[in-house]
């Protein structure tokens, strides 16, 4: 049994900036274990506490029933893999997989065989001589994984493995980290910001904010039911459209836009100002939809052409509320007028910037968070009271 | 040689020539008498040997104390450059990887003790070497060179080592590796360029240090080689060829040493460790 147990785990650096703020976190036996926040947020931090490579301020961390939180990382039977490989230069790659198991004097035939293993599950085994710096990205990348695989630890931790990675070979690479998974079924903690990586792999994702858990589930879960606006935006691309707005009698106002309610939905919200979101995939081609979907209409600003698909990028006349991804890549006034949304429509739409035209917006779909405390108040298909108990 | 550019360009070749020969010239002129008799010198002591003789080098090696003097210098040489990097590897080491508190407290102090210039620790060390009984030894002027060495290659390690990817030091951590198993499996053969070139610039300097060894060491048998030629050039004064056939004999280590070390370089070596 190798679960992993986070509880109350707090970080202060020394230069008093606070990374973690009373993280609880459970993973389970044999479950891949993502963190995910934007950088900064304390993902890599709360992982170096799990490998012991930093010291919590506070709190305990178990590993397979065991109280690892004063052992040295040697000690604590993890294995790691680095952003940048932190492959030894100087050896081969067969020695870089038997290192491990030398520092842990097991029979030298033992090592051989898992070395020999490890090397064949990850194709690796023509390459057993060559040097790390005779060898590609995606290469070395496989022989630090392989110098985790060799030792069998209780768990393998992951800091941002892929992202030296050119974007094509780190899809082939997540679907290789998939199935050592399957194959290997090692309790894995691995932290990116990459959304995608994170839902992808995932069995279950965390997502951090300023050192605070935000929420922790599976990926649908953090996608259908996020906890708060964070989760909501940070999760999903494009990102959730957010504005902001109240709900009058059975409408929901942002700005120039009203639009009708279902009973149910806005029951509970009457007279309150709230913050709407909507994924880009819920806003739909006002021609094809559902007639009796309310619309709005739009004039488009940028269409982004995917193939299938396409992103609409449009602004209404509403205030904006800043998401997860805010500080990255939204030059976003808080106070601007206008809010800027997209919608993700089929090819056949045809739009083409500057057209003005109909979408028609899937009520049913809609997610509701408090004005004030970001919290979710209604998200489709559950209430907000059956999430807070869940 | 290939030239590019013009006139520009060939100044400065011509430049770089001159500046070749100048400083290459000492050389060839040590080489050119130690070859010469005593005769040819006198009459012509800048021009080619006439009778070429390699009478002084055997003299000076056969029959004079030169190996001997030699010997020592290797012994001293030998010893500091071994004792001060073993230091210097454990203590840049600790400060760089360790966790000890005061870190940079020691390295602010050894860089302080870097700037202490030797003559000042004259007077204290040999009042030192006497009540330690080993005045007149070679341990004596090996004590004072490595601690002399010490600062600067510390400095030096403490440098390279900050180059050394925290993550290569973390992984072997993860991977259960000891502080020693550290160093001496990770560190050190990563660090073998920077190793190499401290302990050949720290022996060039040994080699060649004549204050100390004049001060320090006293009988005949125990002089090193710069001593010894120290004195010999006062005793032999009048048979120039002789000297700097001696002095020729001097020379050749420290080139050799040079010349073997060359192909080491410091940049490179790391590379291959991350993307």
């Amino acid at each position: 049994m190798s679960e992993i147990s986070i509880v109350g785990v707090s970080k202060q650096f020394p230069n008093g900036s606070r990374a973690l703020d009373d993280v609880n976190l459970q993973i389970e036996d044999g479950q891949f274990a993502v963190l995910v926040g934007p950088s900064g947020c304390g993902k890599t931090t709360l992982l170096r506490i799990i490998a012991g490579l930093e010291k919590a301020t506070s709190g305990i961390v178990r590993i397979g029933n065991r109280d690892v939180t004063d052992l040295p990382p040697g000690d604590r039977d993890v294995a790691m893999v680095f952003q940048n490989y932190a492959l030894y230069p100087h050896m081969t790659v067969a020695e870089n997989l038997r290192f491990g198991l030398e520092v842990r004097k097991m029979p030298r035939k033992e090592i051989e065989q898992r070395m020999l293993e490890a090397a064949e599950m990850l194709g690796i085994s023509e390459y057993l001589d060559r040097k790390p710096r005779q060898l590609s990205g995606g290469q070395r990348q496989r022989v630090a994984m392989g110098r985790a695989i060799v030792r069998r630890p209780l768990a393998f931790l992951m800091d941002e493995p892929l992202s030296n990675l050119d974007a094509q070979l780190r899809v082939s690479m997540r679907a290789e980290l998939a199935r050592v998974h399957t194959q290997l079924p090692t309790t894995t903690v691995y932290v990116t910001h990459d959304q995608i990586e994170a839902m992808t792999l995932g069995d279950q994702v965390t997502v951090l904010r300023d050192g605070v858990l935000q929420q922790s589930g599976s990926p649908e879960e953090l996608f259908e039911h996020p906890v708060n606006v964070f989760v909501a935006t940070f999760i999903g691309s494009p990102s959730m459209n957010i504005v902001q707005g109240s709900v009058t009698g059975d409408h929901v106002h942002a700005g120039e836009l009203s639009i009708p309610l279902p009973r149910a939905i806005a029951a509970g919200m009457e007279g309150r100002d709230v913050i709407i979101g909507i994924r880009p995939s819920d806003l739909l081609d006002g021609r094809q939809a559902d007639p009796a979907l309310p619309r709005i209409e739009v004039t488009c600003d940028v269409v982004e052409y995917l193939g299938t698909e396409a992103n609409l990028l449009f602004s209404v006349n509403a205030r904006q509320i800043r998401g997860a991804l805010a500080d990255e890549d939204q030059e976003a006034d808080p106070n601007a007028s206008r809010a800027r949304l997209t919608a993700r429509v089929g090819r056949a739409s045809g739009a083409r910037p500057g057209d003005r035209l109909k979408l028609a917006v899937d009520v049913e779909r809609l997610y509701f968070f408090d004005a004030d405390t970001q919290l979710t108040i209604h998200a489709p298909g559950r209430q907000a009271a059956v999430l807070s108990s869940s | 040689m290939r030239v590019r550019g013009g006139i520009g360009s060939i100044l400065r070749q011509g430049l770089m020539l001159l500046v070749c020969v100048i400083s290459l010239y000492p050389i060839w002129f040590v080489i050119q008498t130690a070859l010469k008799t005593h005769q040819d010198y006198t009459l012509n002591p800048t021009g080619l040997p006439t009778h070429p003789t390699l009478h002084n080098i055997t003299d000076v090696l056969f029959h004079l104390p030169i190996p001997r003097w030699a010997l020592n210098s290797a012994l001293v040489t030998l010893g500091s450059v071994s004792i001060s990097a073993i230091f210097a590897l454990f203590a840049g080491y600790a400060i760089v990887f360790g966790t000890v508190r005061g870190r940079e407290f020691l390295l602010r102090v050894n860089i302080g003790l870097m700037v202490v210039p030797p003559v000042t620790l004259l007077v204290p060390m040999f009042v030192l070497m006497v009540n330690l009984g080993l005045i007149n030894t070679l341990p004596a002027v090996i004590i004072f060179y490595s601690g002399l060495m010490v600062p600067f290659s510390v400095f030096f390690f403490v440098n390279f080592f900050r180059q050394i990817p925290g993550e290569l030091i973390e992984a072997a951590t993860v991977d259960g590796a000891r502080h020693s198993t550290i160093l001496r499996r990770v560190v050190l053969p990563v660090s073998f360029a920077a190793v190499f070139t401290l302990m050949i610039v720290n022996a060039i300097w040994a080699w060649t240090e004549l204050l100390i060894a004049l001060v320090f060491l006293q009988d005949q048998g125990k002089l090193t080689l710069m001593a010894g030629l120290a004195q010999f050039q006062g005793r032999y004064t009048i048979n120039e060829p002789l000297v700097l056939a001696a002095t020729l004999m001097a020379i050749v280590p420290v080139v050799l040493i040079y010349l073997g070390g060359q192909r080491f370089f410091i940049r490179g070596l790391t590379a291959g460790i991350g993307k």
